[in-house]
């Protein structure tokens, strides 16, 4: 398909912008985004703007992992894989009853914020019908404005003749 | 015959998991017994031949297991107790020090990942990876089959939906939009997109928007640095939008007046196939598969300049002649990932594999 296409020069182009740049007074700013990254100082304070769909996924993905195994698969084969099996099976009485603590609160998290969750929902949907409300009350006293101005026009009309 | 679909996570929408539906529709159509498997299926998908990966049928030998590989999961280490017919679709693994500074859990799954691609070098018949560069990637990692490549299989058709009105009312002016599609995501490396139209806006444009569109879930450090990078440049106009309605979607990409994409790693790109699909001039950064995907059409920016692009932005937007050009290559390309020409490629691929 490539040998249909139309040749653009980009070479050229690219000579052309790095004049552009020259005339258009670029200044030298400091605009790293390196500074910030990883630092929880300079994004503290940052407004998160809610979103539904985050929030689900949010709980959904809690929902999904909340129940952690203590056991990994190991590929058989080679002394490495020996060992790591032979350390799981030591440390598994350790494991489960620790294993089995956090998952009872991750449990009761997924929980949690599967009621706020639904809470937000029904308060998203008691808006939603209010809002409904609002704009057919809208509509009625858009429509009574209307039928005023009319009959205030007709009054008028009356007074004038009269 | 059956040949079936394992998949660590079925996502709804996302590039993977939109991939293994349409597949499973094509291999109905040929005819074979088919269904996907996953260990996590997103509740969105409603289809009775989607399953949990533990409901995996037995396989005979003549059998074919098709395994999506995207990231690590406890999934890989069962693919050789399967004793039938293998293929692997490489989709490919984001490097883990793209995401360490993030999300460590993620950075760790793809850190395992890469392990198990490694590890599975051995264990597959056959390989279709969605990119040139997926594929050189796994004749790096030792894989030795066959391997083709298959580009992603876009539903294009989906694409001409009515777009949300509500998004075309709010934005549909005379500003110049710049759009960049896909989940927030370091790889992606959004603060080049933000960084790039500072320049564009500040010293070339003071009417036009960005729009930073996909969810930032999971990442939600990164998306914050994001927000904290545009409050301390003091540039208006950014707009995350988060995970939205698919409508809501179309309504950004009928907005738009460029695409900017400067990500660092991407195996395929799906949001360059839609922008080439939605008629909207590319400007990329030449970057892991992105030259391949966008197979000589587009603008590839061979360094990571932000004022350059910020010109090269103007260009496009100004020039009617290269944009027009830019269009008409572009729409070149978009006719090599149409679904039928992907569909009759896989069919094919699946035939030669299977001798039928």
């Amino acid at each position: 398909m490539s040998d249909q296409m139309k040749e653009i020069n980009i070479e050229k182009i690219m000579e052309e912008i790095r004049e552009d740049i020259k005339n258009r007074g670029y200044k030298d700013e400091d605009i790293d985004f390196e500074n910030i990254t990883g630092n929880v100082k300079a994004v503290l304070g940052v407004k998160t703007d809610f979103s539904a769909f985050e929030l689900k996924h949010a709980v959904e993905g809690a929902a999904g992992q909340h129940k952690i195994e203590y056991y990994r698969m190991i590929p058989k084969g080679g002394l490495k894989s020996f060992i790591q099996r032979s350390i799981r099976k030591m440390v598994r009485f350790m494991m489960i009853p620790m294993v089995d603590q956090q998952n009872q609160f991750n449990y009761q998290m997924v929980v949690c914020m599967r009621q706020m969750e639904a809470y937000v929902n029904e308060c998203d949907s008691r808006l939603e019908q209010k809002d409904q409300v609002i704009d057919g009350l809208e509509e009625e006293i858009f429509q009574l404005k209307n039928r005023c101005e009319a009959l205030e026009s007709q009054l008028e009309g009356k007074e004038a003749k009269a | 015959m059956k040949i079936i679909q394992l998949l660590p996570t079925l996502a709804f929408g996302d590039a993977v998991g939109n991939d293994t539906m349409a597949l499973m529709q094509v291999i109905r159509d040929m005819g074979y017994e088919t269904g996907i498997y996953a260990e996590s299926i997103d509740d969105r998908v409603k289809d009775k031949a989607v399953r949990p990966a533990y409901k995996i049928p037995y396989m005979k030998p003549e059998d074919i297991l098709i395994y999506h590989m995207s990231i690590g999961s406890q999934l890989t280490y069962t693919i050789p107790d399967y004793n039938c017919r293998k293929i692997m679709i490489y989709h490919n693994v984001t490097p883990p020090e793209l995401l360490e500074d993030y999300n460590a859990f993620t950075a760790n799954a793809c850190r395992e990942g890469l392990e198990q691609v490694r590890y599975l070098s051995d264990k597959f018949d056959y390989c279709l990876a969605d990119s040139e560069y997926n594929k050189q990637e796994l004749i790096r990692m030792g894989y030795t089959c066959p391997i083709d490549v298959l580009p992603i299989l876009i539903p294009f058709e989906d694409y001409k939906k009515t777009p949300s009105r509500r998004v075309l009312r709010r934005y549909k002016d005379d500003k110049v939009n710049i759009l960049f599609t896909g989940r927030i995501a370091p790889n992606k490396k959004q603060e080049d997109v933000i960084k790039s139209f500072y320049y564009y806006k500040k010293y070339i444009d003071p009417d036009s928007r960005l729009f930073l569109v996909g969810s930032y879930y999971g990442m939600e450090n990164y998306y914050h640095s994001l927000k904290a990078f545009v409050e301390r440049l003091d540039l208006k106009d950014v707009y995350f939008t988060g995970q939205i309605r698919f409508d809501e979607v179309l309504a950004y990409y009928h907005l738009a007046d460029v695409f900017l994409c400067m990500s660092e790693h991407e195996g395929f790109c799906v949001p360059l196939a839609e922008a080439l699909d939605f008629k909207i001039p590319i400007i990329a950064y030449d970057s892991s598969a992105i030259g391949g995907t966008l197979g000589g059409s587009g603008i590839l920016l061979k360094e990571r300049d932000h004022k350059a692009a910020a010109e090269m932005i103007h260009r496009v937007v100004t020039d009617q002649a290269l944009r027009e050009t830019v269009l008409y290559n572009q729409d070149i390309r978009r006719q090599d990932f149409e679904h039928d020409v992907i569909k009759k490629q896989f069919e094919k691929y699946i035939r030669d594999f299977s001798g039928e």
